[in-house]
């Protein structure tokens, strides 16, 4: 079997939404920034690069068209590199890695460029419409409700309070203040524009300074829409619950942000001609699909999936990335797979603190996490992310 | 027949009048055709004016249609030839323009929509819009396709999900009526005017490059418009029926395409509202069944007549004032007697509260209001009632003081007068006995808030005499109530069917399944309350009396110290935790001020939760399946004697879910064998009270459905 390595995965900083600095460039331009990082910081010759897989989940207007494809030309990348974009919801990132590491394990392509982006300052979640959320017969037949409606309900059934919600968001604000202080986001590049201005070197959307009492004055941000009907809706499936409580709050849920990560993906030929240094392997990969309503119980079924490929168990595993899209997620995760304390998750915080690029995200988070097991001169990590639809991915790697 | 006629300005008026008639022998299609081909054929022509009238044939003649339209191909083929007519029309190339003399709904409302210009009468009563969406039914003759391009998706969803019909000024605002006028002339000469104004005219839409106002559904704000929309039905717990997602997919389908593909599409879904069993339930139970039973088809054929000018209502009680209510609102003079003029004074306040309540809802004018009022007549006297057609007794739930007031007035009353007791439980039989003529003594049950609710059951038994019958329910149809009549027995339909209903719920409650999913499956099922929220609103007290008038003679077969499971919750509520419901803000809700009620948390302590994530259907199926049971049951003991008053005593009684089309229509829905074989997988689980009466086997023998 050829192994899948993975050499380098690099991001973006995140920009804060709308006046954030990332908004004042395009999509295109910045995943550009990222290819001619990578090609410069290797000397990458791109004619070697078989395919370039990026996921974005609202890929229309400014992202539209295959935004892959057209960043590689506008970077001036050989043109003889095919690419696509790809959408698995918040999982497109992740699961562009994982599909490049299919490929590669396959025998049939070499080297690949994998990753995401998502400037949700110009392009606004639900930019792209779909019959899910829009088209009334479908949303009705599924009982569809919005993510926060679904996080809010983990929330209920799993008897999580508010003071459990935001004392993980305040730990996620500490713990990313802290990784920032301490540099510990090494895969983070910093973006110019056109004149060689920095726009951006660091992350924007976290805040330091966040207490307990100020997390707690948050108005809950999903009771107006789940009052609306919402809730209703959510409750003809979740017939034994009474009432939804709403705990999720834009200080618990993930920031919205822009930003763009990339990964490279290779077989061992690359080592040696090349003379490229692996920094992980990956060692299993995994989706899964769970109810559509709730929406968000998708990491602990994918990372039980990926464990079991892997011949692993969770107790083996050094570092856990689990994507913060809601605080409740994260605690539903570690509920179900039995983890009693906050030592291996998200040590440098995450999306409540740093925010969710959608379509980047999976990548960012692996990046974090390759750089960490680094850092603390540990073997073995794993990314799990909530997917919208109602599924799961899940990547295990292991350094080398 | 539509009259047609040209002026000498060579306009041409097509003239709709209110009182034509249109039926299989008239069709309005071909008629209208008809006209198109004579237009056609003119010469010379400047335009065309639709006179438009309040036409009552032509909308319930196509409702009637409908109701016999089961293969969706043929239904398909002819919307598609019907709407091909207007549609000609519409594209006639000559300005066009409706005048709305009267209000317009459904078919004659979509005429007007294929004008270019609309003008209606400047009336405040006067309506407009499509009523047959409360029928299941959505505009199905390019109507819809044609007012989204004229306002827009957001105005035309919020019209046709909520309002449904408007008035002048509303409809001038939205931009679906262009003027208004104070008279005929003015309309005429209005419509004129934008005649010699116009020599050519095209509907926008079928001008290059229309856009739709607000845009397409996956323009501007529209997403999330559309999706609040959507959740809105689901709260306002629509999603039993079909027609509001129907509205939703047929605007937001249809305007980002071509006008033919969006009139397309709205055929689909009118096809499969039309031939759907929705439409037809309400469309048989709405207009049929109820047309049928106000018509008089239930009463007995004689010439009896009495004009009730005056009647007296004894109690100005919950029920007495609102009985004197809508008989003043039927220009019937009204003693309304009570024992003491306090009791009279809060029963005047009552009634004065719902005529303010009308006037500010511009409803009726402060005259007509002060002459309402002016004809209800406060007494304690009992001398007053010698020359009252009607007495209607409506004084409290007791025997002994129902008795006393009987005897009473009798001394006073004229020996042709009619009495009348206002009882829900109470034995008519047993009652008749204090009347010294019980042929004129009969039992009325006027549900509450009287104003409101449209049913009225009469209990006649075998003493009360055809003529007293007869009059009653003649004075029900002229109080605009719909009379269905029973024989006296316990609970006589209603309360004995609809008691079903709340049994079941606490035989849940007693079983372990919790009280909030009790309540929110009921509301799933399509009833407008959970049964723990209406025993509240009952008084619980009050329905462990009505359990014991009821239970004791219905099922005296039963052993003494058996008890149901449902009388131990009300016995628990009642003489345990002293919970008696809304009236003293504690019942199976807690009910704090200013707050929403909740649920009392210390319900679960007596009732133990067995059932935590139970198969819903399995509620749904008991809830229906007792109040289906004990309808049949009714019927085969002839306490209720036709088809149509079951189900038209369900629905406007006690609201079982008039999509189901009543209770008896539910079994012919559901499939009188597949019925049966559910009710006896229930009878072998949770009780006797499951078991299908002898008379469904016998249908099922004969391949019968209810009728």
């Amino acid at each position: 079997m050829n192994e899948a390595f993975i050499f380098d995965s690099i991001r973006s900083p995140r920009g804060k939404n709308k006046n954030g600095s990332l908004s004042q460039i395009t999509p295109v331009d910045l995943l550009s920034k990222l290819m001619l990082a990578l090609e410069k910081k290797y000397q990458l010759d791109t004619s070697l690069i078989n395919d370039v897989i990026i996921g974005c989940v609202m890929p229309v207007n400014d992202q539209g068209a295959n935004i892959g494809k057209i960043a590689a030309q506008y970077s001036g990348w050989d043109v003889d590199i095919p690419s696509m974009q790809i959408n698995r919801c918040c999982g497109s990132g992740l699961e562009a890695v994982n599909l490049a590491a299919m490929k590669i394990r396959s025998g049939w392509e070499d080297l690949i460029v994998s990753g995401g982006i998502e400037c949700m300052s110009r392009v606004p979640i639900g930019a792209d419409g779909g019959p899910m959320a829009f088209e009334t017969k479908v949303a009705s037949r599924i009982n569809y409700v919005p993510q926060g409606i679904g996080a809010d309900l983990i929330a209920t059934i799993e008897g999580f309070t508010r003071q459990d919600l935001d004392a993980y968001a305040l730990m996620s604000q500490k713990r990313a203040s802290e990784a920032i202080k301490n540099k510990r986001f090494r895969s983070l590049v910093p973006i110019y524009d056109q004149n060689d201005l920095l726009l951006i070197a660091e992350d924007e959307h976290v805040r330091p300074n966040t207490s307990l009492m100020q997390l707690s004055k948050l108005k809950p941000a999903f009771e107006k829409i789940g009052k609306n009907g919402y809730d209703e809706i959510a409750l003809q499936k979740y017939i034994h619950i009474e009432e939804i409580s709403h705990l999720h709050t834009a200080g618990n849920s993930s920031g919205i942000v822009d930003g763009a990560s990339i990964t490279l993906v290779g077989s061992k030929i690359n080592v040696n001609s090349l003379g490229l240094k692996p920094r992980a392997r990956i060692l299993s990969v995994a989706t899964c699909s769970t109810d559509p309503t709730i929406m968000l119980e998708g990491p602990a079924p994918a990372t039980k999936k990926a464990l079991s490929m892997a011949n692993l168990t969770i107790d083996d595993i050094d570092l856990i990335e689990v994507n913060e899209a809601f605080a409740a997620v994260v605690l539903k995760f570690m509920k179900e797979m039995n983890i009693d304390n906050f030592d291996k998750i998200n040590v440098n915080g995450g999306s409540i603190s740093l925010g969710h690029p959608l379509g980047a995200t999976g990548s960012i988070l692996l990046g974090t996490l390759m750089d960490e097991l680094e850092e603390r001169d540990l073997s073995l990590g794993l990314v799990t992310l909530c997917v919208a639809g109602g599924m799961g991915i899940a990547t295990i790697i292991e350094r080398v | 027949m539509i009259q047609y006629s040209k002026n000498k300005n060579n306009i041409i008026f097509l003239k709709l009048a209110s009182q034509a008639i249109f039926d299989e022998n008239n069709d309005f299609f071909e008629s209208f055709s008809n006209c198109i081909d004579k237009i056609e054929k003119e010469g010379d022509i400047n335009g065309i004016v639709l006179n438009l009238q309040n036409n009552k044939s032509i909308n319930s003649y196509e409702v009637k249609k409908n109701l016999e339209e089961k293969d969706p191909t043929n239904c398909f083929k002819k919307v598609e030839i019907e709407k091909s007519i207007l549609r000609r029309f519409e594209t006639l190339d000559f300005p066009k323009v409706a005048i709305l003399d009267g209000s317009i709904f459904n078919l004659i409302f979509e005429l007007a929509l294929c004008c270019n210009y609309r003008i209606a009468l400047n009336e405040n009563n006067q309506k407009f819009g499509f009523t047959h969406i409360n029928l299941g039914l959505m505009p199905g003759k390019g109507g819809m396709v044609r007012l989204t391009r004229e306002i827009g998706i957001e105005q035309t969803l919020d019209f046709l999900l909520f309002e449904k019909s408007s008035n002048v000024k509303s409809l001038l605002e939205k931009g679906v009526l262009q003027n208004s006028a104070n008279s005929l002339e003015e309309l005429t000469s209005l419509a004129e005017s934008f005649i010699n104004k116009n020599q050519k005219y095209n509907q926008p839409w079928d001008v290059k490059d229309y856009k739709i106002p607000g845009g397409a559904s996956y323009q501007n704000d529209n997403p999330i418009i559309i999706a609040d929309y959507s959740a809105k039905i689901f709260k306002k717990n629509l999603r039993n029926y079909p027609v509001y997602e129907a509205i939703i997919s047929t605007v937001t389908e249809g305007a980002s395409l071509s006008f033919e593909s969006a009139s397309k599409i709205e055929s689909r879904y009118y096809v499969e509202l039309v031939t759907g069993d929705v439409s037809k339930n309400l469309v048989t139970a709405h207009l049929i069944q109820k047309g049928k039973i106000n018509s008089g088809y239930f009463r007995p054929k004689n010439k009896f007549k009495n004009e009730f000018t005056k009647i007296c209502v004894l109690g100005s009680g919950l029920m007495g004032h609102g009985i004197a209510y809508v008989s003043a609102m039927a220009d019937i003079e009204v003693i309304l007697m009570d024992t003491s003029k306090d009791n009279l004074d809060k029963g005047l306040k009552r009634i004065k509260n719902i005529l303010s309540f009308n006037v500010q809802k511009g409803l009726i004018e402060k005259e007509l209001a002060d002459d309402i009022f002016s004809k209800v007549n406060p007494s304690q006297d009992y001398s007053q009632i010698k020359d009252c057609d009607l007495i209607i007794e409506a004084v409290f739930e007791e025997r002994d003081i129902k008795a006393k007031v009987i005897k009473e007035s009798e001394k006073h009353m004229k020996k042709s007068a009619i009495f009348a007791s206002n009882t829900s439980t109470i034995s008519i039989n047993e009652l008749n006995k204090f009347s010294s003529s019980p042929e004129n003594f009969i039992g009325i049950h006027f549900f509450s808030p009287v104003d409101r609710m449209e049913l009225v059951e009469i209990i006649k038994t075998k003493k009360s005499s055809a003529k007293t019958l007869s009059c009653v329910f003649d004075f029900i149809r002229k109080i605009n109530k719909t009379p269905i009549i029973v024989n006296d027995s316990p609970g006589f339909y209603t309360t004995r069917v609809f008691e079903k209903y709340t049994c079941e719920g606490l035989a849940l409650l007693y079983e372990g399944y919790p009280a909030h999913l009790i309540e929110s499956t009921s509301k799933n099922a399509g009833f407008p309350i959970g049964p723990l929220a209406v025993l509240d609103e009952i008084n619980i007290e009050l329905a462990l009396k009505i359990r014991k008038e009821i239970g004791s003679n219905l099922y005296s077969q039963k052993s003494e110290n058996h008890v149901e499971p449902w009388d131990e919750v009300l016995n628990f509520m009642v003489n345990k935790v002293k919970r008696g419901g809304r009236s003293s803000s504690s019942g199976f809700y807690e009910y704090p001020k200013n707050e929403r009620k909740y649920l009392w948390p210390e319900l679960h302590n007596h009732f133990v939760i067995q059932f935590n994530k139970p198969d819903q259907q399995l509620l749904i199926d008991r809830l229906l399946f007792v109040q289906a049971l004990e309808t049949v049951r009714c019927y085969e003991e002839g306490v209720i004697q036709s088809f149509d008053e079951a189900n038209i005593g369900s629905i406007y009684g006690w609201g079982f879910p008039a999509f189901r089309g009543g209770t008896l229509q539910f079994i012919n829905d559901y499939g009188l064998v597949k019925f049966k074989k559910r009710a006896l997988e229930l009878a072998s689980k949770y009780g006797e009270r499951y078991i299908p009466p002898k008379i469904i086997d016998r249908m099922i023998e004969s391949d019968e459905t209810f009728s």
